[in-house]
């Protein structure tokens, strides 16, 4: 009798032990995973800000050697309103949006948009934004940075 | 003695794990080890890559800024070489250019400095300095550095620009590598009107 009770006991876990287990084992690892997806995703995310920091950055810079290169010039590119230009390569096009062309960078995730606004009559100074977009998943991201340039500097 | 030896058959038959644990077990290992590592490396490649590229923008934002904010405010005259004289200065003429890899400048208080570029580092030289100063790291590459100046009008001063591309160096003075999160490469350039 004694033998066959210590068998009993000995005979391994009951069904609701394993379930217990395996429930708490499965949501440990879906936690771990799920915060380790989630810190990998916002590294990526951190990583393209970065270079949207460094393309906008050189975009302003472009920008400013154009304005040193030839003021005049330069002016008649902005308007009292805004003016909008894609700058995903480093020349004025026609002044248009990028619409859906993320063609900057490699590999090539990002646009460049530059907006010149002039003020005063006639135009002296001018107010430069550059946006810097990027798609991350199914959103949106925008980097911005802003300047002003004016002849006197 | 004769209870050991009732046990001992018993306690024999419940040691160890059937064959079918021992596979369902190596199975769930065989399953979980290889996502985990492959999470673990994902993130050690992506720490990898954000090292680097926040390494060459702080580099490259670096140089940029000492760059053109010492030539903003302390250039006076732009000259080819150094000790600058008369002779060698650049850029005075209208209509004149020059672009070279390095380029030095005279301030108000006639002492010179300029920026050069040897071996894959940008130098910082100086009338007051006993020898040049290495504006970037060891770590990073160049591929392409130019300075140079023009000046187009008679009455306004020259503007000097600077253009470089710089890199991570991803082992023995390369830039590129089969591994795409091990490259760093960016473009900068400027250009800057001297105030004196």
């Amino acid at each position: 009798m004694k033998s066959v009770k210590r068998n009993n006991s000995l005979s391994g876990f009951s069904l609701i032990e394993v379930l217990v287990f395996v429930t708490i084992l499965g949501l440990f690892f879906v936690a771990a995973i799920s915060v380790t997806t989630f810190s990998l995703k916002n590294m990526k995310i951190n990583e393209h800000k970065i270079l949207a920091a460094h393309y906008a950055e050189e975009g302003i810079e472009w920008v400013r050697w154009e304005k040193e290169n030839d003021w005049e010039a330069f002016v008649l590119k902005s308007s009292g309103t805004g003016t909008l230009y894609c700058l995903n390569s480093l020349n004025w096009s026609t002044a248009v949006t990028c619409g859906e062309s993320y063609a900057l960078g490699t590999p090539a995730l990002f646009k460049r948009e530059v907006t010149l606004t002039n003020s005063g009559t006639p135009a002296s100074q001018v107010n430069i934004k550059v946006v810097v977009s990027w798609i991350e998943g199914n959103q949106t991201m925008d980097l911005e940075v802003k300047t002003v340039v004016n002849l006197w500097e | 003695m004769g209870i050991k030896k009732g046990l001992a058959p018993r306690s024999f038959s419940e040691v160890g794990f059937t064959l079918i644990e021992m596979i369902v077990v190596i199975a769930v290992i065989a399953v979980t080890l290889p996502s985990i590592y492959t999470i673990v490396f994902g993130i050690a490649r992506q720490q990898t890559k954000i090292y680097r590229i926040s390494k060459v923008k702080k580099e490259g934002d670096y140089i940029l800024n000492i760059i053109s904010n010492i030539i903003k405010n302390n250039a006076v005259s732009i000259h080819s070489t150094y000790p600058a004289t008369d002779l060698n200065e650049v850029c005075k003429n209208v209509p004149s250019s020059e672009t070279a890899t390095s380029l030095y400048f005279r301030d108000s208080i006639n002492n010179w400095f300029g920026f050069s570029l040897t071996s894959n580092t940008i130098s910082s030289a100086s009338s007051n300095l006993a020898s040049p100063v290495a504006l970037n790291s060891n770590k990073i590459l160049f591929n392409n550095f130019s300075i140079g100046c023009e000046k187009t009008a008679s009455f306004s001063k020259a503007n000097i620009f600077l253009i470089f591309n710089i890199c991570y160096d991803t082992g023995s003075g390369l830039c590129t590598s089969t591994r795409p999160e091990e490259t760093a490469s960016l473009h900068y350039q400027t250009r800057v009107k001297m105030r004196n």
